[in-house]
């Protein structure tokens, strides 16, 4: 399903069974070294901060879900370099035009704060289920919605999944 | 006498619908509202969205819309209330009928 849309590289949970081009998302990084590669996803606001020093703040992946507190409280406080701010689609699809509208809006905040602090923006669907996902031409289309220019995005983020994986110590079977 | 081509150049795309219904009409109308509401009614009406083909069994629509207005119905199918999946775009419906049967076998 990913290849029909275009998509080379999959997020997801890990379920005790590795998959070809998946990266998956876990809440905690674990103990002992890996055979997958993963990132470390959290929705806890404290673990973006650069003040926020503990083992513990290992967050790869910041899920953004509340914009306005969002924007108030990233004026505020200094970011960690190099964190994944991600914006879902999924939960769009049930709000009205309106709410598309402020999306949109706060989209082109986030990622211009991104830029700024040397953070990466990601856009992900938020899928379920594979007739949730998205394809990669429509990821594109809903990121010139938003002002941002596609081939940059994917050339970030590309790079942003590298350097993660390399700095991660994971067996490769 | 040089004739020109005023013909809009459209595109076709492959759309997988999450929920089975005989109602292909229905989804059609989804994306059209979707579009409208996000894009305004001028834009969806120069969009020119279309039913071209619909394959039950598989679930997958294909609808057509002009060229210049693909972005903002790509945003839409994203963006609608029932899941959609665009699953394939192409400039001719031969093309995109070859390349779905390839990706199913």
């Amino acid at each position: 399903m990913a290849r029909t849309l275009q998509i080379d590289i999959l997020g997801t949970e890990y379920h005790g069974k590795r998959e070809k081009n998946v990266l998956y998302r876990l809440k905690r990084k674990p103990q002992a070294v890996t055979d997958y590669p993963y990132i470390v996803v959290s929705d806890k606001f404290e673990f973006l901060s650069s003040s926020y020093y503990s083992s513990s703040s290992t967050t790869d992946l910041f899920q953004v879900k509340d914009y306005r507190m969002i924007k108030a409280n990233l004026k505020k406080s200094k970011v960690r370099e190099q964190i994944g701010l991600e914006v879902t689609i999924a939960d769009l699809r049930k709000q009205d035009s309106l709410q598309v509208g402020r999306w949109i809006s706060h989209i082109k905040d986030i990622y211009k704060f991104c830029k700024c602090t040397n953070c990466q923006f990601i856009l992900s669907s938020g899928a379920n289920s594979a007739v949730e996902m998205v394809s990669g031409r429509s990821f594109e289309s809903i990121l010139r919605t938003c002002e941002i220019e596609p081939e940059h995005y994917w050339q970030e983020l590309e790079k942003w999944i590298e350097n993660k994986c390399k700095t991660r110590v994971f067996a490769d079977t | 006498m040089q004739i020109l081509n005023r013909r809009d150049r459209r595109r076709y795309l492959a759309v997988l619908c999450s929920t089975k219904s005989n109602d292909d009409i229905g989804f059609i109308n989804l994306i059209k509202k979707r579009n409208s509401e996000l894009f305004g009614h001028i834009a969806n009406e120069k969009s020119s969205i279309r039913l071209v083909y619909s394959d039950k069994n598989k679930n997958i629509i294909i609808i057509s819309c002009k060229l210049q207005n693909v972005d903002n119905v790509l945003s839409a199918i994203a963006l609608t209330s029932s899941p959609l999946v665009v699953l394939d775009m192409s400039g001719t419906l031969k093309r995109l009928k070859r390349r779905l049967l390839e990706s199913s076998e």
